[in-house]
C-alpha cells in the first residue's frame, strides 16, 4: 500500500465506518485514496465487507414501504429534474437575446432610412448597393459577436465559468448535430472539453477519470427529446445525456470517462421517433 | 492497484448512467430493487413512518443527483445506495434542532428516565428491544460511540470531544462495536432459526 495514509487494519476499520456513512468528507477522501492504492486482494476484501454490511438487515425493522410511496418517489425525482432544468433555464434567454438582436438590426428605422437614402442618393449605382449590403452584413456579424460576448458574460455570471471555458476553448472537441432527414430547423452542439489542465493532450492528466461535456439544443421543437449517444472504438454504445426541449436553447452538462474518448463517435437520437441527428 | 478499466458492461453501472440522465424507467427500477432497504433504514433512524417516507423521497432524489459518481470498481450498487441513504439520514438528524445536551451524556446515558432521549433512541427502545439488549452487551466505550455517532448523528470529532478520547480511539471503538453488534445479531438470528 504505497502512498497510503492507512495501514491494513485501519483501512478495514474505515471501511466499516464508510459503509455506515460515518466518515466526514475529508476522511472519506483519505479512505478512497487508500482504497485506490491498496492491492487488488484488499480492495476485493473491502468491497465484500461493505457489501455484507450494506445488505445486513439484522438491525433493521421489518416494515415495508407502502405501495403509494413509489409514485411519490418518481414524482419527487421528476420534480427535482424539472427544478434543475428551470435553474438552467435563464441560459435560454441568451438564444432569445441573439434573436432579438438580429431582429432589431433587420428592422431598425435608421438602417431602413440609410438604405432608402442610399437608394435615392445613389440610385441604381450597383457599387454602392453592394457596399450597402456589405455594411448590413457586417452589422449583423457585429451584433452576433456582441450577443455572443453577452451570452458568455451571462453564463459566467450565472456561476458556470467552466461552461465558458468549454465554449471558448478552441481545443474543445465540438460536434454539430443536425437531423439526418426531414426538418432542418434547429441543431445540437456538443462540446467535449479535452483536458482542463492541459488542453493540448487529453491523456496528460492522470488524475481525472472524466472529461466534461456540454450539449446545447438550439431552436428544437418544444417537447422534443433527444438522447446524445456515443459509440466507442470498441463498439460500446453509451447514452451521455438527454435533452428535453422546453426553450429555444437547452443546455445539458455531462461527463465522459476519459478512456472512452479515443475513437468516440457521437450522434443524437430522437427519444420518441428514433430519428437520428448526425 | 487501481483497476483503470471501467466495466461499462456492468448492468448496475449502466443502470446508474440511465438514472443520472433522469430516465424514469431506470429510477423506477432502482426503487423496485432498493426501496425496502432504504425505507427500513429510514424507519430505524427517524421517529415515524411519515418522516421515513419523506426521507425515502429525498434519498432517491439524492441518488439521482449522485448517480454519475457510482463506480462499480469501488463498491456494489447496494453498498452505494445504502451509503447515500445513511449519509442522508445522518445529515437529516444533524439538521434537527433537538439533540441531547452535552451534560446529558453521563455514565448512564439514554437509560435515565429524567433524560430527554432523542427520537431515534425512543425508536431504538420501542421498536428493537433485541437490538437494545445487544447494544448493552458491548463495552461501554463502544456502546457510547455507537449511540452518539450512529443513532444521534454526532460527528466523530464531536464524539471525541464529548467523551474526551482521541479520534483514533473513537474510530476503532465505533468500527469494532458495529461489527460486534452485527455478529451478536447474526448469532441471535441463527439461534432463533434453529
Amino acid at each position: 500500500m504505497n502512498d497510503s495514509p492507512h495501514n491494513y487494519s485501519e483501512l478495514l476499520e474505515l471501511a466499516v465506518l464508510d459503509a455506515h456513512g460515518l466518515l466526514d468528507p475529508i476522511e472519506s477522501e483519505l479512505f478512497n485514496r487508500s482504497f485506490h492504492n491498496a492491492p487488488a486482494s484488499v480492495q476485493d476484501e473491502i468491497v465484500r465487507l461493505q457489501h455484507r454490511l450494506a445488505t445486513d438487515e439484522s438491525l433493521l425493522p421489518s416494515d415495508l414501504p407502502p405501495n403509494s410511496l413509489k409514485g411519490k418517489v418518481l414524482d419527487a425525482v421528476a420534480k427535482a429534474a424539472d427544478n434543475e432544468a428551470k435553474r438552467l433555464a435563464p441560459l435560454a434567454l441568451i438564444g432569445a437575446r441573439v434573436g432579438a438582436a438580429r431582429g432589431n438590426i433587420n428592422t431598425t428605422g435608421s438602417v431602413v432610412m440609410w438604405r432608402t437614402a442610399a437608394m435615392i442618393l445613389f440610385g441604381a449605382t450597383v457599387v454602392l448597393a453592394i457596399l450597402s449590403f456589405d455594411s448590413h452584413r457586417t452589422a449583423i456579424e457585429f451584433s452576433e459577436k456582441v450577443s455572443s460576448l453577452q451570452a458568455l458574460d451571462f453564463i459566467r455570471n450565472e456561476g458556470s465559468p467552466s461552461m465558458v471555458e468549454t465554449l471558448t476553448n478552441p481545443l474543445s472537441r465540438i460536434v454539430r448535430l443536425e437531423r439526418e432527414e426531414g426538418n432542418k430547423n434547429g441543431y445540437i452542439r456538443v462540446s467535449i472539453f479535452s483536458n482542463l489542465n492541459d488542453p493540448t493532450d487529453p491523456n496528460v492528466d492522470d488524475t481525472a477519470e472524466y472529461v466534461r461535456g456540454e450539449a446545447f439544443g438550439y431552436d428544437l421543437e418544444v417537447g422534443a427529446v433527444v438522447i446524445i449517444r456515443g459509440t466507442t472504438k470498441s463498439g460500446e454504445v453509451i447514452d451521455f445525456a438527454r435533452i428535453t426541449a422546453s426553450n429555444s436553447m437547452v443546455p445539458q452538462v455531462f461527463k465522459i470517462p476519459k478512456d472512452q474518448l479515443q475513437g468516440l463517435t457521437i450522434v443524437g437520437v430522437d427519444a420518441k421517433t428514433g430519428a437520428r441527428w448526425i | 492497484m487501481w483497476r483503470w478499466v471501467l466495466p461499462e458492461n456492468e448492468p448496475d453501472y449502466r443502470l446508474m448512467r440511465r438514472v443520472a440522465i433522469g430516465e424514469e424507467e431506470a429510477v423506477a427500477e432502482l426503487y423496485d430493487r432498493f426501496s425496502a432497504l432504504v425505507f427500513k433504514l429510514s424507519l430505524q433512524f427517524l421517529s415515524n413512518k411519515a418522516e421515513a417516507e419523506d426521507a425515502v423521497q429525498e434519498i432517491f432524489v439524492r441518488l439521482w443527483k449522485t448517480a454519475d459518481r457510482f463506480d462499480p470498481r469501488k463498491a456494489k450498487l447496494v453498498t452505494w445506495v445504502m451509503l447515500i441513504t445513511r449519509r442522508h439520514l445522518i445529515d437529516r438528524i444533524r439538521r434537527k434542532s433537538v439533540r441531547p445536551k452535552q451534560q446529558e451524556f453521563t455514565a448512564h446515558h439514554g437509560e435515565s428516565a429524567t433524560d430527554a432521549p432523542h427520537p431515534s433512541n425512543v425508536l431504538l427502545h420501542e421498536r428493537t428491544a433485541q437490538h437494545w439488549q445487544a447494544l448493552q452487551t458491548l463495552p461501554e466505550m463502544q456502546r457510547t460511540v455507537i449511540e452518539r455517532a450512529y443513532f444521534q448523528g454526532f460527528t466523530l470529532k464531536e464524539v471525541s470531544r464529548q467523551i474526551d478520547a482521541p479520534l483514533g480511539t473513537v474510530k476503532s471503538a465505533l468500527s469494532r462495536g458495529l461489527m460486534r453488534l452485527r455478529e451478536h445479531r447474526t448469532r441471535d438470528s441463527s439461534v432463533l432459526g434453529s
